[in-house]
């Protein structure tokens, strides 16, 4: 494979190490980039200049509050495992409502982005992946999962809910209610797939959309 | 011209690497390579099929990993009950997991190959280890592990980093 890498290779000749991967073709790091994330695939924005347009032309975009959970969170779990100790649910508490926070800002800075008039065209995502715990404001995410559909004119919508740890502690962890309210017929012809984990679905309201 | 026969029967497929070096391969290995499977039923696979954009060390990989993930798959001995495949995918994803196991450098020839040969197995795998030297990491971390350079001035990656401000935020 070196003649194909060798004219990438001479153009870098100069360089103390060689950005391979900045040289792969588009089509390839747009592979690489629906792989990831969406929060982490849009942090490439400010590698360089050459990823700056890439995270735009990503059509599967995930935004999970797992990505958020710092490795601390994850080790109270397993600390707090068969152990009854409020201070450790505390911690674990305040790192689900941070996650929580996360992953509103986020889902808000891409519909606010994709609106905003700075010349870019729209972005088209074919498929959305939301994931978060059940807050006590489940408006909030009802809004969020609406508008997005639309703005991003979503095809196949997962929306996994997550479990607090104290509901799942207490034996009773809540479901979510899919906001099919929230969902005009135009929107629901709209979706093509939806995908739900842990959500209280109206399933008959969707007649061509798998579950 | 007479097709190459393999030891059990099957056809052998001949690629010829870009320094000249000489792969043999059964053909249900070769067959993984969408392009190579064209040229296969085309007939024009004979005597041999040169690669001219892929260079021998390379060329072995990519004969690696089609001849066992053909002599792997289901079905390819006879055998299809359910915990003979189980093993055999388990069997499967420990070679893979080896086999990617590779400098950046082969890492990204060995993508560029698969793409070019469209063996889209292979092609998700290496765009999955890149996936994941990239997870978890800081925009500069990413940086360190690729080798790319900043081009942006301090004000403007303040300026990108403001606008998805989000995206960098620890909580």
């Amino acid at each position: 494979m070196t003649r194909m890498t060798s004219k990438r290779r001479r153009a870098n000749v100069g360089d103390s190490r060689l950005d391979l991967l900045s040289a792969l073709p588009d089509n390839l790091l747009r592979l690489i980039l629906s792989l990831l994330d969406t929060r982490t695939m849009i942090s490439t924005v400010v590698l360089s200049r050459h990823w700056v347009r890439l995270p735009r032309e990503i059509t599967s975009l995930s935004i999970r509050v797992n990505g958020v959970l710092p490795p601390r969170y994850h080790r109270s779990l397993a600390k707090a495992r068969g152990v009854d100790t409020n201070k450790i649910d505390a911690l674990v508490e305040r790192y689900e409502h941070r996650a929580m926070r996360a992953f509103v800002d986020g889902v808000t800075s891409l519909v606010e982005g994709n609106d905003a008039d700075d010349g870019n065209a729209r972005r088209h995502a074919k498929s959305l992946c939301l994931e978060f715990f059940l807050i006590d404001d489940p408006g909030c995410v009802d809004r969020l999962i609406s508008v997005t559909i639309v703005e991003f004119r979503i095809d196949d919508l997962e929306v996994v809910v997550k479990p607090e740890q104290r509901n799942l502690q207490d034996g009773h962890p809540t479901a979510y209610t899919f906001p099919h309210h929230c969902l005009d017929s135009h929107r629901r012809r709209r979706l093509r797939r939806l995908t739900l984990g842990n959500c209280t679905p109206p399933l008959h309201e969707y007649e061509d959309v798998r579950t | 011209m007479a097709a190459a026969e393999g030891s059990d029967g099957g056809k052998m497929i001949v690629l010829i690497s870009a320094d000249g070096q000489r792969f043999e391969l059964p053909e249900a290995a070769a067959k993984l390579s969408q392009i190579v499977l064209y040229m296969i039923e085309d007939g024009c696979c004979y005597p041999s099929i040169p690669l001219p954009k892929v260079d021998g060390v390379i060329l072995a990989k990519i004969v690696e990993y089609c001849n066992k993930h053909a002599a792997l798959s289901s079905g390819a001995d006879g055998s299809s009950d359910a915990a003979s495949e189980r093993s055999k995918e388990r069997e499967l994803k420990i070679f893979d997991a080896e086999f990617i196991d590779v400098d950046v450098t082969t890492l990204f020839d060995v993508m560029m190959a698969a793409n070019y040969l469209n063996i889209k197995g292979l092609l998700d795998l290496a765009c999955q280890r890149t996936a994941d030297l990239i997870k978890g990491k800081s925009p500069e971390q990413i940086r360190q592990t690729f080798g790319i350079k900043n081009d942006f001035t301090p004000e403007e990656e303040a300026a990108i980093r403001k606008e998805n401000a989000w995206a960098f935020d620890n909580i």
